[in-house]
């Protein structure tokens, strides 16, 4: 395999390439059934990502498949990478990286994510405001809900 | 962009990972996750996702609860005990942490307790002389601590979950027998189950606090008809009724 053929590239929606490892791309499904089907050439276009996202999809596929191949990192710092990751995105980020992850299709990525949102919001405020959902009971509804669920009173 | 521009089997996934302690807090954000909440969907994948995943089953043996998962009858049992989970629980008062232990495929090879506020799992060892003695039958209640009692025919056990001992109850004495298969009802700590003596029904409950059996209490005369318990929670009170 010539060393051209061991690259590809990947177009964002906003027109923003990155080259990277074969291996690495082929972490998410949409682009291994893509390959596979030799429907796209060497580039990729990627409709549904922004540039900004993608390149953070990149750097974690990388770290996984460096770890993947080499076996050199413990899953325990793979964790911890995992974990700084997620830590200092915003809501707005994290719900595009879910998006992303989800038409991407990688597992990992959309597990990771996820876990991460529901991580972040703990009380009621938190989810009205980190998911800007508008609460929309009436104060009757919210006490027959809360007397509904008496037992999963937080401390 | 916010959690409404994510397709609902997203927002599902995401609900999905809130611990249940927060139940009460993801069903009270809005209408529609009040909803998503109280759907089968959601329950099941709340314990199937947790579990393949390993998160909640916290303890060394969780790839053992992940292996049950994959089988598909066992997968129905426990899915039908995380319908009562939501039953029971939402009319037991806080102090209940441990609430339901199930069994294998008919022979009892262990019993594992699932604390939903922590999600965290322990295991039981039941004693190997149960099995030469037929199925036993489980309760569970409370005292200080919680505790299993299973009975059957000829002896109980209590197990204690602070020191993970099972302890014997001299029982032989009694006259009247639990019955098989039969967990009994809880209320307030205790355990009530329906029981004969001399043919005749009566209720016997046990009390976990002093580790004892309450005095049976008789009921009326009734031929040919099978006995079921009934608890009223809200009222405090104890129900009978023919079936």
């Amino acid at each position: 395999m010539s060393k051209s053929e061991k690259k590809i590239v990947l177009k964002s929606l906003d027109n923003e390439a990155f080259e990277v490892e074969k291996a690495v791309a082929l972490q998410s499904q949409t682009i291994w059934v893509m390959c596979e089907d030799k429907c796209v050439g060497n580039e990729i276009p990627l409709e549904n990502v922004t540039g900004q996202i993608l390149a953070k999809v990149i750097d974690y596929c990388k770290k996984h498949a460096v770890v993947d191949g080499d076996g050199d990192e413990s899953s325990e710092e793979l964790k911890n990478w995992d974990t700084e990751f997620t830590k200092n995105m915003d809501q707005s980020t994290l719900f595009n990286m879910i998006l992303a992850a989800n038409y991407l299709n990688i597992k990992s990525l959309l597990n990771l994510t996820c876990q991460a949102v529901a991580d972040k919001t703990k009380t009621i405020d938190e989810f009205h405001t980190f998911l800007n959902i508008e609460n929309n009971f009436t104060p009757e509804e919210e006490a027959q809900i809360c007397q509904e669920n008496l037992w999963a009173f937080d401390d | 962009m916010s959690m409404s521009n994510l397709p609902s089997e997203l927002v599902e996934d995401i609900i999905s990972r809130v611990p249940l302690r927060s139940m009460r807090t993801v069903r009270l954000t809005c209408k529609k996750w009040n909803t998503i909440e109280k759907s089968e969907l959601y329950k099941d994948s709340h314990w199937s996702s947790s579990s393949n995943k390993g998160r909640r089953v916290s303890d060394d043996r969780g790839e053992e609860l992940q292996s049950l998962l994959s089988d598909r009858h066992r997968r129905r049992h426990l899915r039908w005990s995380i319908y009562r989970v939501y039953a029971d629980l939402t009319c037991l008062d806080e102090q209940v942490k441990i609430y339901k232990f199930f069994h294998c495929e008919g022979d009892i090879t262990r019993l594992v307790v699932w604390y939903p506020y922590s999600g965290q799992t322990s295991w039981i060892e039941p004693r190997s002389f149960c099995y030469l003695r037929g199925m036993p039958s489980y309760a569970l209640g409370y005292a200080q601590n919680l505790e299993v009692l299973p009975g059957n025919h000829y002896f109980c056990e209590i197990y204690d979950f602070d020191s993970n001992l099972w302890k014997t109850l001299d029982v032989t004495s009694q006259r009247w027998r639990l019955p098989c298969y039969d967990r009994g009802r809880g209320l307030k700590g205790n355990t009530y189950w329906c029981t004969q003596n001399f043919r005749i029904e009566h209720i016997i409950y046990f009390h976990f606090t002093s580790e004892r059996f309450g005095p049976l209490l008789p009921l009326p005369l009734l031929r040919n008809m099978t006995l079921c318990l009934y608890l009223v929670l809200e009222k405090r009170s104890l129900w009978f009724c023919p079936s």
